[in-house]
Order: structure tokens, then sequence, then C-alpha cells
């Protein structure tokens, strides 16, 4: 990791500004010691979790338990965890290593991260000292199984809502419990519950949050709940029927379940989209052995052009997803660098600058997924329908990125909603980065054009950046305060975000690792990210102008947006030629 | 002059020897060099006889009862002094555990080069080009040899037929005297034939193998399948048994049993060159495996390039039904 | 107890192998290097044998960056230093000029109680290089070992060989000695996290040939005693008769050919 901080980048700021490549970390960069933990996790899924899948889906939970236990002693628990509580503390990139390669076994990963993210961070960044002496180093060793418990069967993504209850019992010793929480991963075998209520006095509610241990009088799980995928993984509901938690049971203060909540998403976010990354790969390697040995009219399907598009687009989505999470992950360690780690609320706060970027990792990276697993099933044709090819296992386990961890609705509400509220805060100078554009677009200019080395891109992305302030900007001066109400708009808008941020990354990827092929993967992802800008965009113009007003921006739009076509099919062919040669996704 | 340093135990010479001699006869004919056996033991001179019978010129012959045994002090001590006294072009040894035990050591101990795994030579002029297998027998790697003789080569077990070995000669013995000075610093305490429990897969007329490619121990179910409606014997490569999918005693190659049956199944098997040592004389070979370049295939009769979890089972379903009619 | 472990970064054995223009040897410039697979059960190995009676394991790798990367994942599996034979006359060696520059290491290294390495390698895979090594220390040695017994206070080993046909056999060697250590003798570790942060503050020591004191003639492509005339795939030899056709298909085919054509059943 390159040491010299320049200047740390403020998260949304790939919006208003060109990014200098050397600010964007990508997967070429990572060190010797993250190429270790990389292998090393990759070694370990391959001869230990994969050879067992079968009786982790049969739910099997001894198996998953073990396997939790042996990621204890290689130290996968610990790291998010200080080195003090039995933890390795280590950075963000290598978090987003480790959820990548386990990414490849869905159903475990779930189990994984419902243990080590969401199960112990809270008590990581919330906890009384108490608390992380008396559960961290368990946690890490995996002795105690944690699970999280915030969703009810009325409240979802409106969790503050939820209805069950904490009363202070009588003498004062106890908060006493009852409600059901709904979706409880890990349920079946967790010895503890990091769990969401409302402490309720008289007619005051509180949101607030709670570590319950299984073991306490009124504790108890439901049945499991029979999901369309990761079978491997438990889900059940936990009951609280006047369930007795002591009164120091508290994570963080009464009335801060919110904080707790909703500060733990960020980092589960960017890692469920690492493990997205992961699946991806794992989806479009089983496909590509799969298109070399299957026949059809006496060749390898792989040598069909149909075929080669697919397995070409399956990577290049894959390839940009990735540079965007270890991106993201890059942006993390950087600022923490600057922070005092041992600080919980400054490394809370220095994640969460990048709540945005984190945000659009879910969306993109999960949808991404399921683009991939959705092709590969077809290319397995029958097959791929069939339990016995575990496309079909990737298909069903891929769906619930879409809703967990925040639906991708209300991600992507939330992504121009931050980005409006870092706007007011005065974070980012959003504001007078769209006056500057509307100024320059009416004016019928386009701005100075880039020059030098991947100009082509550069420029492209310059104009994506344009083209997205003149519409947001353009929905703003329509709605004004009353855009939150706007969901459609602001869809439409995230939409944009999203494909600015994955070109700006792809390009910077590419200007520091450049290479034929991966111009080929840039080229053909940007040629088709400019089309998507271009039909949101118009999308939203229609909305919010109409007659003159709207004929100008749309030809401002227009223009900012030429783009000469590029020769995908040549491109796609050349990058599906790789893969086949490879046997693997190798870009 | 070309020596080949024979291998014996129990009083009985090992096939290596033979194809290590039809290495050294092909050698001597286009090389125009006489070919000496040598023979270090104690109480040999039955073998000496046996060699004597073979096209070659000379036998010699070191007796000491410190060679009753193999050791590899003794070994190098015993051949620098024989060596020492001729003018050796080219000595052969058998690329074999004891071969590759003293061969590396007596190399280096008269700075001349040894080439390892030889399975083909040829002559390029007046030079010898020797081949020898590398990266796991995926390819072959053709040798020259620098400096003065002697050159040193060992000789790939089933590389040399065995059959081919010419005899009707009427070889000299000569008898060497050797003393030794140095310390023997490995002494043999025991030596045991491996646990092998149940499996004794040599006298086996049909044998079904899996390898790798099963990738899972549970997997493996489906080669006992096979060899149950077929009335055949189990038998594993190395990778299983290392993974401990199956005990050792189930290991075809040379570390575990040398097998020659009337029937071989290789149910993905890749054929690593020390499986194929132990099976590649079965009178009849037949590969599953989806990689159609998976070294199995050369010594393969019938070969099968598809997924063995459909290939195997309609198999056995085959012989099972041939069973019931 | 000392002990110092060979190792040798090889290709990773998922990569493809292509042979280069020149033809002696492959193209090697952009795979991945990996520990040989044998040289891993040599390490573990030689831990556990530090475990047991305390003492220090180094490793030792020759070459360039990928020794480096072999080197630091041995230090995260549990080594206490390592020693990196860094030089570009280096390049070349075969297994001779290997096994003397190791051996001129080791020596500069003050000598070691056991030397372990793997039986061979999965690129020359002869297994000389070991048995060599033995020789220019003046070593004893065993080969294809299956099983270690040591006594640190006698400074004895007994040691387990295997040997072709199923056969094992005991022997007992002095100290110092080099070991050569089969496949499969024990389950290598994987680094644990702990074991790959504290690889970063483990002593790496880069060694050239003039640090050894080893003459340009003695080391590298110089110092081979053979050159290499030419890398190839070989011919196969097509007797295979390749059975087409559905899994059903192939596998009637096959039966009928088995039973009509072979006649073994």
């Amino acid at each position: 990791m390159a040491k010299e901080v320049t200047e740390l980048k403020k998260g949304g700021s790939f919006l208003i500004e060109e990014t200098a490549k050397e600010d964007v970390f990508t997967p070429e960069d990572l060190s010797e010691e993250q190429k270790m933990i990389r292998e090393m996790t990759e070694q370990f899924v391959e001869d230990e979790v994969v050879p067992q899948q079968e009786q982790i889906e049969n739910k099997q939970w001894d198996v998953t338990r073990n396997l939790l236990r042996r990621c204890g002693e290689l130290g996968l628990l610990g790291i998010e965890v200080p080195e003090e509580y039995g933890g390795e503390n280590l950075d963000k990139i290598s978090s987003m290593i480790v959820s990548e390669k386990l990414g490849r076994v869905a159903s475990f990963a779930v189990t994984y991260g419902g243990h080590s993210g969401i199960g112990t961070l809270p008590i990581v960044y919330f906890g009384a000292e108490e608390h992380k002496r008396k559960y961290l180093p368990l946690l890490c060793k995996a002795e105690k199984i944690s699970a999280y418990a915030l969703s009810e069967a009325s409240s979802g993504s409106d969790a503050l809502s939820a209805k069950t209850t904490a009363v202070r019992s009588a003498d004062g010793s106890h908060w006493i419990l009852n409600g059901e929480k709904m979706w409880i991963t890990n349920a079946a075998f967790a010895d503890m519950f990091v769990t969401f209520a409302q402490a309720t006095q008289g007619d005051q509610k509180q949101f607030s949050c709670f570590i319950v241990e299984k073991d306490y009088p009124g504790v108890s799980t439901g049945a499991e709940e029979h999901k369309m995928g990761l079978k491997g993984s438990s889900t059940r509901t936990l009951v609280l029927d006047n369930a007795r938690i002591p009164i120091d049971n508290v994570l963080g203060e009464i009335g801060k379940g919110h904080h707790v909540a909703f500060n733990i998403l960020n980092m589960g976010r960017a890692k469920l989209a690492a493990g997205a990354v992961g699946g991806s790969k794992t989806a479009l390697n089983a496909s590509i052995a799969y298109a070399k040995q299957r026949v059809a009219f006496g060749k390898p399907i792989s040598s069909f052009g149909a075929i080669k598009q697919k397995l070409a687009e399956m990577a290049v989505r894959t390839w940009i997803t990735e540079g965007m999470v270890y991106r993201t992950a890059g942006l993390m360690d950087r600022r923490l660098e600057s922070v005092d780690v041992k600080d919980p609320k400054q490394v809370l706060k220095a994640i969460e600058e990048y709540a945005v970027e984190c945000s659009i990792l879910k969306v993109f990276a999960s949808e991404v997924l399921d683009f991939v697993v959705d092709e590969a099933v077809q290319i397995h044709g029958g097959f791929g329908y069939s339990a016995e090819y575990p496309v079909e296992r990737y298909y069903r386990d891929s769906r619930v990125n879409r809703i967990f961890e925040g639906t991708n609705e209300i991600n992507r509400l939330l992504i121009p909603g931050m980005l409006l509220k870092r706007a007011s805060s005065g974070q980012l100078p959003l504001h007078a980065a769209v006056r500057s554009v509307m100024d320059e677009v009416m004016s019928a200019g386009i701005g100075n054009e880039p020059s030098g080395p991947f100009a082509r891109e550069r420029s492209g992305v310059k104009q994506a950046q344009k083209a997205l302030l003149l519409v947001a900007g353009s929905a703003i001066q329509r709605f004004r305060d009353s855009i939150r109400d706007e969901q459609e708009v602001l869809m439409h808008i995230s939409n944009m975000v999203m494909d600015v941020y994955a070109m700006d990354t792809a390009v910077c990827r590419l200007m520091k690792n450049s290479g034929e092929l991966h111009a080929d993967v840039v080229s053909t992802f940007m040629n088709d990210a400019i089309a998507d800008i271009k039909f949101s965009g118009r999308q939203v113009l229609a909305a919010t102008g109409d007659g003159d007003t709207l004929r100008i921006q749309l030809s401002a739009l227009r223009r900012l947006l030429r783009w000469t076509p590029v020769n995908t099919v040549g491109a796609r062919r050349r990058i599906a030629e790789h893969l086949i040669d490879h046997g693997v996704y190798a870009l | 002059m070309i020596f080949v340093i024979t291998e014996h135990r129990d009083n009985k010479l090992k096939s290596i020897t033979s194809e290590a001699l039809v290495f050294a006869q092909r050698v001597g004919q286009d090389f125009g060099q006489p070919v000496t056996a040598v023979v270090l033991g104690a109480n040999v001179s039955g073998l000496a006889d046996e060699l004597k019978t073979k096209k070659i010129d000379r036998v010699i012959v070191a007796e000491h009862p410190d060679l009753a045994e193999y050791s590899p002090d003794r070994y190098v001590e015993a051949l620098k002094t024989i060596l020492g006294n001729e003018k050796p072009f080219l000595v052969i040894v058998g690329h074999t555990t004891q071969g590759m035990d003293f061969a590396p050591r007596l190399s280096v101990s008269l700075r001349r080069p040894l080439i390892a795994g030889c399975v083909e030579y040829e002559k390029q002029g007046d030079r010898l080009i020797l081949t020898r297998q590398v990266f796991n027998a995926k390819m072959n790697m053709k040798t020259g040899v620098r400096g003065e003789s002697p050159y040193f080569a060992t000789a790939s077990p089933g590389a040399f037929q065995a059959d081919e070995l010419q005899s009707g000669g009427n070889a000299e013995i000569v008898s060497v005297a050797v003393q030794f000075s140095g310390p023997v610093r490995r002494k043999l305490v025991e030596r045991v034939e491996a646990p092998r429990g149940m499996v004794d897969l040599s006298a086996a007329p049909i044998i079904v193998a899996g390898g790798r490619g099963l990738k899972e121990k549970d997997n493996f179910k489906i080669v006992f399948e096979l060899a149950e409606a077929l009335g055949a014997s189990v038998g594993a490569s190395r990778p299983v048994v290392d993974s401990e999918w199956l005990p050792r005693e189930y290991q075809v190659g040379s570390s575990g049993q040398t097998v020659s049956p009337k029937l071989y199944f290789a149910v993905g098997i890749s054929g690593a060159i020390q499986h194929l040592v132990g099976m590649q004389t079965s009178r009849c070979i037949v590969a599953i495996n989806k990689d159609v370049e998976a070294p199995i295939f050369k010594v393969a009769h019938y070969g099968i390039v598809d997924d063995l979890f459909k290939v195997v089972p309609a198999l056995t379903k085959i012989f099972k039904d041939l069973k019931v009619s | 107890m000392k002990i110092i472990s060979c190792i040798k970064p090889v290709p990773d054995p998922a990569s493809r192998l292509i042979i280069n223009e020149s033809k002696t040897w492959i193209k090697d410039n952009d795979l991945t290097f990996v520990a040989s697979e044998a040289d891993n059960y040599a390490l573990e190995e030689a831990l556990r044998l530090k475990e047991k009676h305390q003492g220090d394991v180094a490793i030792l790798s020759m070459g360039g960056d990928e020794a480096a990367r072999v080197l630091r994942s041995g230090l995260a599996m549990g080594a206490d230093r390592a020693i990196h034979l860094l030089d570009p006359k280096f390049k070349g060696a075969d297994e001779f000029a290997a096994a003397e520059t190791l051996a001129k290491a080791i020596e500069k290294d003050g000598g070691a109680d056991l030397v372990l390495a793997g039986v061979q390698s999965d690129d020359l895979g002869t297994g000389m290089t070991g048995v060599m090594l033995a020789e220019f220390l003046g070593y004893a040695h065993a080969t294809v070992v299956i099983g270690v017994e040591a006594d640190p206070a006698a400074k004895t080993l007994k040691v387990k060989r295997e040997l072709e046909g199923g056969i094992n056999e005991t022997v007992e060697l002095p100290f110092p000695a080099v070991l050569t250590i089969q496949f499969g003798i024990n389950q290598p570790r994987y680094a644990s996290l702990k074991g790959i942060m504290a690889a970063k503050k483990k002593e790496l020591k880069a060694w050239s040939a003039a640090d050894l004191g080893l003459s340009d003639n003695l080391v590298g492509k110089p110092g081979a005693m053979y050159e290499v005339k030419e890398v190839f795939v070989p011919e196969r030899k097509s007797r295979v008769e390749i059975i087409t056709g559905t899994a059903e298909e192939a596998a009637a085919k096959l039966v009928e050919k088995l039973r009509k054509e072979a006649k073994v059943i």
C-alpha cells in the first residue's frame, strides 16, 4: 500500500473530480501479506469447505460449527477485532479478500458473516470494556457463535419500527424482552444474539440494542425457514418470551440502537459485494469449464459466439465490480491510517465517510452476481436447471443478495439521499459542481477534453460525470426538497451514480495496469454504461421538464454522451477466448 | 565403455536391471562401446552367472560382507574404486529408490554429470544426447552432458523394454577386491512389508482404480460399485491415498503395488509417471478422464474423454445387466 | 536442534505450461510460483520436529522474487528465519549447481543438525538435489522419508523410508543428515493470519554468489553439468482408441470392445 497520503478522498468525490489513478487501489496492488491471506483463504475453502458442501447444505450444523472453529484457528474471525481481544485488527482490503474467497461457498459465507460481521462488530464498536473482554476472545475462536436479530415480521427495511419490547424488571436487575425477531442467520446454533428492541417506559419507546444469550430464561428459536437458497445457513426466528436479560447487557446506550444497527451496515454492504465478486467468479469458472467440454453440433459450445458473448460479459462485469470493491476498501484503509484505531467512534466515522460507495457496491455487485448466475444456468442449458450441477445452487443462493443488508431499492434511494445530505452539510461541493455544469452545457460548450494516455476513456468518465450533474441538477431544481418523495427519479439518478463510479474505477485500474485485454474489458463496459446513463438521464429529464427546457437539456445530454461505439463483438470474443484458453476467470 | 550398476535383492536381479542393460546395449551398439555389468554384494556369483548369458562383454563382481545389504556409503566407495580403474563413457543406474540413493552422491563426489530419469537417448555426431522427463512426465527434456566422461544416467522404469534384452553372450566375469575405509553412517534397522491389510492387488485379474478426478472421498463409492459389478478389485492413485480417501494398501504405483491385471480401469487418474510404472504392463487399460491431455491416455488402450460421474455409473449399469442375463 | 528446510519455487501446478521460444524451458515470466509440493511436507515436518524438540527452523530458497515469495509463505507457516539465495548468476542452475550453492549457504549459516527437502520437485522432478546436497555437505542422508524420530541428545535419527513394491525400511543415521521427505508424511498446515502478519517481522536475509564465496563457473548455467538442448511435449504413442458418444453410448461401445475385441471380459 502506498504510504504517501496525498489528500484523503472525500466520499462521493468521484462524482465531481477527476480521479488520479494513484488514488485508486486495485486488486493488482495487493501486498505480499494480502496475497498470502488470499491464498490461505482460497486453500481453506477449497480443501475444507467445498468438500463438505453437501453436508452444509443438508444443515449438518456440527460441520458448519467445526468449520467456523477452523476459521477461528486460522484467524479469519477476528479480522476486524483489536488484538487485545484476540483479533488480528487487519486492514479492510484483507477483510474484502477473505469475504471474496468465501463467496465461493455462499451458505457458509453467510454463516461466517452472520457471526464475524454483524454478530461480532456491534460488540467491537459499541460494547463496554466488560462486553469486549467477555465475548470477543470467545467469538474470535468460535467458542461462542453470534447472530444478529434486527428484522421482525412487520419491520424489515423500516427496522426502527420494531415491536419487540424491553421493560425493566421491577427490581431493576434485568430487562424483560418480549417479541419475535425474524430472519435470524445462525439462529440454530448461535450462543448469543445481538438483539434490537424498544426499551419501553410508559408511552416512551427507545430503540435499543441488547446482548441476549441463548441460555437466558425465555429465549428460544423457532423452526428453520424453508428458503429458496442458502439452505446451508440457518435462518430461524428468535422468540423472546419474558426473556430476562441482565441489566448490563445493553450495547451502546438506551435509545441509540439505531447507531448500532446502521453503523454496522456499511462494512456489511461492502463485504457482501466482495462475496458477490467471489460468487461471480465461481459461477463463471463453472460456466467456462462446462462450455469447454459440452459438445453440440460436433463442437464444444465454447466455440460459439453466442456463448462467448455471455462468458465475456460475465467476466467484464465481474472485473468491473472487483475493481470497485477494492477501490472502496482502499479508500477506507487510507482514511483509517489517519485515525486512532483504538477509538471505535473514529473508526466508524472513517468507514461512514464512504457510505455512498458501500451502498453502490451492495447494489451493483448483487445485481452483477444475479446476472452472472443467470447466464451460468443458461450456458448449462437443461443441466443448469438440475441440482446435479452446482450452478443451480448458485442461482438460488444469489437471489437474496438483492434483498438483505438493505434491499437494493432502499440502497438506491440512500445513494442520492446521502449525497444530498453531504452536499447540504458542506462535506461535498455538489451544488457548485452542478451549477458549473449547468452553466457550461447551457452555453453549449462541453469543456476541456482530457488529452494524453487513455484520453478517450477519461473523457468518457468526465462527460458521464457532467451528464449526471446535469440530470441531478435538473431534478433538484424541479423538485427541491420534495425530491426525496420522487423515488423513481432517485433510482434513475442512483443508476447513473453507480455507472460513473464503475467507469471511473475501471479507467483508473486500466491506467494503472494497462493491457490489451483490460482495454477491451473497459471499452466494452463503458460502451454499455454510457448508453445506460443516457437512458436513465432521458427518463429523469423527461420527468422534470418540458418544452424548450427539455429540448435544450436533452440535446446537452446527447452532446455530453457522444461516444463512438466500439466493436464490442470483437472485444467480447477476445475476452472470451482468453477465458476459454485459461479455463478460468483470469483477467 | 558402458557400465550398468545392477540392482538386486534376495539374490534376484530386479527387472530394472534388464531395462538398464537394454539401454546399455543400444547405446553400446550406436557408439561402438562394450558393456560391463557391475554386481556389488556378498555371495552374488549366481547373479554374475545369470548376467554372463546376456549379450554383454564383461561382468564385474565386487563381493564384501559390507555389501550384503545395500548402503549408500559402501556403494559410493566401492563404485569409486571400480570406476576409477576404468575409463567409462556412460554409467547407467536404475531410476529407482536405490539407484537415486547413491548415484547423485557418486556424481557429486566425482564431479561428473548425472542425467536422471532417462527415457530415450540419441546420437548426435559422437555426442550422446539423453532425454529425460520433466514436469511429472508432461514434458521431456533433451540434455547434452558437459565435460569429460564418465557420464551418469538413471534409466526410468518402463522406458526401456526388458524383453528386448539380448542374450547369447559369454561375458568374462571379473572379480574386483574392494576395501572400505569410510564409515557406514546409515544403518538398516528393519525392512518390512508396508501394512496392506486385506488388499492384495498383485493377483487381481481386473482392477478398477480411482484418482483425484473423483473430487472427494464419498464419490469413491461409484468406483466400488463398478468393481462390484465386474467382480474386480479396487485400486487408487497416490493423491487419493494421501488425501486419506482410502488406506495406503489400495495404492497402485511406484510406492504402492505394482499390478499387471488383464483389465485395468483408470477412473479420474491423470497418470503421473509414479502411477504408470505400477500398472502399465496391464494387458488392457481403459482410461476415463475429462482431460484429453492426461498422460494416462498414453498407456491406455481404450479411452473415454467425458465426465466420469456419468460414464462410470453407465458402465456399472451395463455390467450389472450383463450379470443378470 | 537446528533444522534447515529447503524450498524450491515452481510454477503453480494449476498453471498452463508453455514451452519458450528457444525450447529450452517453459515461459515462466508471467507464471505464479509456489513452493514445490513435497517441500511443504518437508517444512511441516521441520516445524513438527521443532515443536517437539525445540530449536530453530530456517528455510532456504534460491531464485528471484518467486523465491522470496515462497520464503515469506514459509515464514508465515511458522519458520523462524529465511535465507534467500539471490543473484542473477544463480539462474540456469541444474541440480548439481543448485546443490552446491545450497550446500555453501548451509555451511555459511554454520551447518545444521538436519536438512530437509521434498523428495522431488514438481518441475525437474528427479529427486537428486537433496542427495547431492548431502554429498556436498558430507552429511549422511536418507531419501523418500515417511517418518522421522529424532533424538537430539544422542544426535541420532530413526527414519522410515518407503521403497518400491510396498516395502518400508527403517534406518538409523547420525546428525548431521539430509532427509528427502515423501508426499503425504503429514498434513502441512496453512499459514494463519497471525502467522502471515508475524512473517513480516522475521529475518529474511539474502546472499549472493560472492557472499557464498562461489566463483562464477560454479553457479547457475556455467555451473551446470548439462545443457538443455530441447524441451518438448512427447508425442503420444497413439495406440489409444478414444470412444465417443454420450456417456451411455460410449460405455456400451466400450463394453462391446472389451468383450469382442480385447476379449478381457
